[in-house]
């Protein structure tokens, strides 16, 4: 009887490295697929703070929205407001935002000043889709 | 520390820390880069979890009776660690477990304060326990809302909710602070039958007229300033912010020098009148709202916001007290006439929102001010004095005797 625990140690040992075999190899395989951006190429930029040319606050972007090639169409940014009472949200058309990626951040820069945005019309979605696509003449 | 100190410090560091909730709560998760439709699901799980807590919640405070330091320890733990919680860990189940802790915890600790303060001053002197409260729960609501738009404005946004669970600690000091119950403070026997029925509090009409008015009350007011300060960021743009902190901050230190005198008041001249006042401001406040536009102007009618807050601050627990002198559940009482300001609360903004939309903003104010003359009718038309002042009672139980 001695004989054979040892003989089940071995298959055991046995299967336990062909499933490590085969898992690295599936690891090695879905590694294939992939790349790594460089850093300061690209960055996370849903819920981060949106200024305007000057440097000062004008909110934080909530959602993008995408046309169906997948291209952005426009950046829906929530507006001004004190502790959250009084925010407008307003979408801005995507050629009027600049993403600057630096020291593993995301500046995001809408190209008109903060009272132009402020007073956008307000976005909701499928019922008033109207987007501010540039600058109102003073 | 006087006991009275130990219940003013208590107020006063709930609602500081309580300012961090509401509208912040978004503007949070979205900072954390949650998407609206998370933030969404996360508001509507609290939303149904505080008005399922609330009556549950005052039935505990009035089941554990004078044994309720410790439930209010336990509440204040969890409107600490709620907080602390969304500051440190803002992930999906995290924040959903604060939110409901904050919820269950909030519910206990309204009744709680209220129950802990009858207690100590006995019903006749309630009206003045009650301003002070009043007086303490603003200052603390209005310098909670200045600090922690300081701290959004300048730091992190999470810092906020790091201070509003570190506020909890020297809560817990204080609630050491107050002393014991009075000692039997008003023995009802005395002078008066004790109803044993326990769903007498039910079939009291009162209850129900009283609880319509709040909610009537609640709706005609809540979109007031969130209709009007949304129309203030389209027209101020970067300037906006401090008109809006204006329309937030003005009400709460008009409201904190007032309570207590409203409180004296309705133990002078009675509920009926205090709360005639109170409500009258609320239509008068929506018809001005939609006849100014100027948005710095608006700023000193805000102050007739913080008479209707004060006089609902301290009334909704006042009269919640005269109700259920006779037939115990104070705090079920509080927690029903709570169920009916949420719903208020709730409906407010939709309905606003609703009517803006179709007809524009200038006829939601008139909707509002349209409710709030509602209110007004049905508190002079349906509800009665609820105060009878000792003296009176005295006199009644010889009569019958």
């Amino acid at each position: 009887m001695s004989w054979q625990a040892p003989a089940i140690w071995r298959a055991g040992i046995l299967a336990a490295m062909l499933c490590t075999a085969l898992s690295l190899n599936a690891l090695a395989q879905s590694r294939q697929g992939t790349r790594v951006l460089p850093s300061d190429s690209a960055g996370l930029v849903l819920g981060r703070p949106v200024v305007d040319p000057q440097g000062a606050a004008v909110g934080h972007l909530v959602d993008l929205l995408v046309d169906g090639a997948g291209v952005p169409q426009a950046g829906v940014i929530d507006v001004g407001g004190f502790i959250g009472i009084g925010v407008r949200r307003v979408a801005v058309g995507w050629s009027l935002l600049r993403f600057v990626h630096q020291n593993q951040e995301t500046r995001i820069v809408v190209d008109m000043p903060i009272d132009d945005v402020a007073a956008g019309p307000e976005f909701r979605h499928v019922e008033s889709m109207e987007i501010v696509v540039r600058s109102q003449p003073p | 520390m006087k006991p009275d100190r130990g219940v003013d410090w208590l107020t006063l560091l709930i609602a500081t820390s309580g300012s961090a909730y509401g509208a912040f709560i978004p503007v949070y998760l979205t900072s954390q880069g949650w998407t609206q439709t998370r933030i969404g699901l996360v508001l509507t799980i609290s939303t149904i979890a505080s008005v399922v807590c609330l009556v549950p919640a005052g039935f505990l405070v009035d089941s554990v009776g004078p044994r309720r330091r410790r439930l209010l320890t336990c509440a204040l733990l969890g409107v600490g660690i709620a907080p602390l919680t969304l500051s440190l860990f803002p992930h999906p189940f995290p924040v959903v477990a604060a939110m409901v802790l904050q919820a269950a915890s909030g519910a206990v600790l309204t009744p709680a304060i209220a129950a802990l303060s009858l207690a100590l001053v006995g019903h006749d002197a309630l009206g003045d326990r009650l301003g002070r409260n009043a007086r303490y729960g603003s200052i603390g609501a209005g310098l909670g809302a200045l600090v922690m738009g300081a701290c959004a404005t300048w730091g992190p946004e999470r810092v906020v909710f790091l201070i509003a669970g570190l506020l909890m600690v020297p809560a817990l000091l204080a609630l050491r602070a107050v002393g014991p119950d009075r000692l039997d403070p008003e023995p009802v026997h005395e002078d008066e039958t004790v109803v044993v029925d326990r769903f007498a509090l039910l079939r009291d009409g009162r209850l129900v007229v009283f609880g319509l008015c709040l909610a009537l009350f609640q709706i005609a007011s809540i979109a007031v300033v969130q209709l009007s300060s949304v129309a203030v960021t389209a027209r101020l743009g970067a300037q906006a912010g401090m008109v809006i902190a204006a329309f937030v901050v003005v009400p709460q230190f008009v409201a904190a020098w007032l309570s207590p005198w409203i409180g004296s008041l309705a133990r002078r001249h009675g509920r009926r009148p205090v709360l005639l006042v109170g409500f009258m401001t609320v239509p008068i406040r929506g018809l001005l709202f939609s006849l100014i536009a100027q948005p710095v102007a608006l700023i000193p009618v805000q102050a007739l916001e913080g008479v209707g807050g004060s006089v609902f601050g301290v009334m909704m627990p006042l009269v919640a007290a005269d109700l259920t002198r006779r037939t115990g559940y104070y705090s079920v009482c509080l927690g029903l006439l709570g169920l009916a300001d949420g719903i208020g609360t709730a409906i407010s903004p939709t309905l606003a929102g609703w009517v803006a939309d179709i007809w524009g903003r200038q006829a939601a104010f008139w909707v509002l001010t349209g409710v709030g003359v509602a209110a007004v009718a049905l508190l002079a038309l349906a509800m009665p004095e609820t105060y009878r002042p000792i003296a009176q009672r005295r006199a009644q139980t010889a009569r019958t005797a």
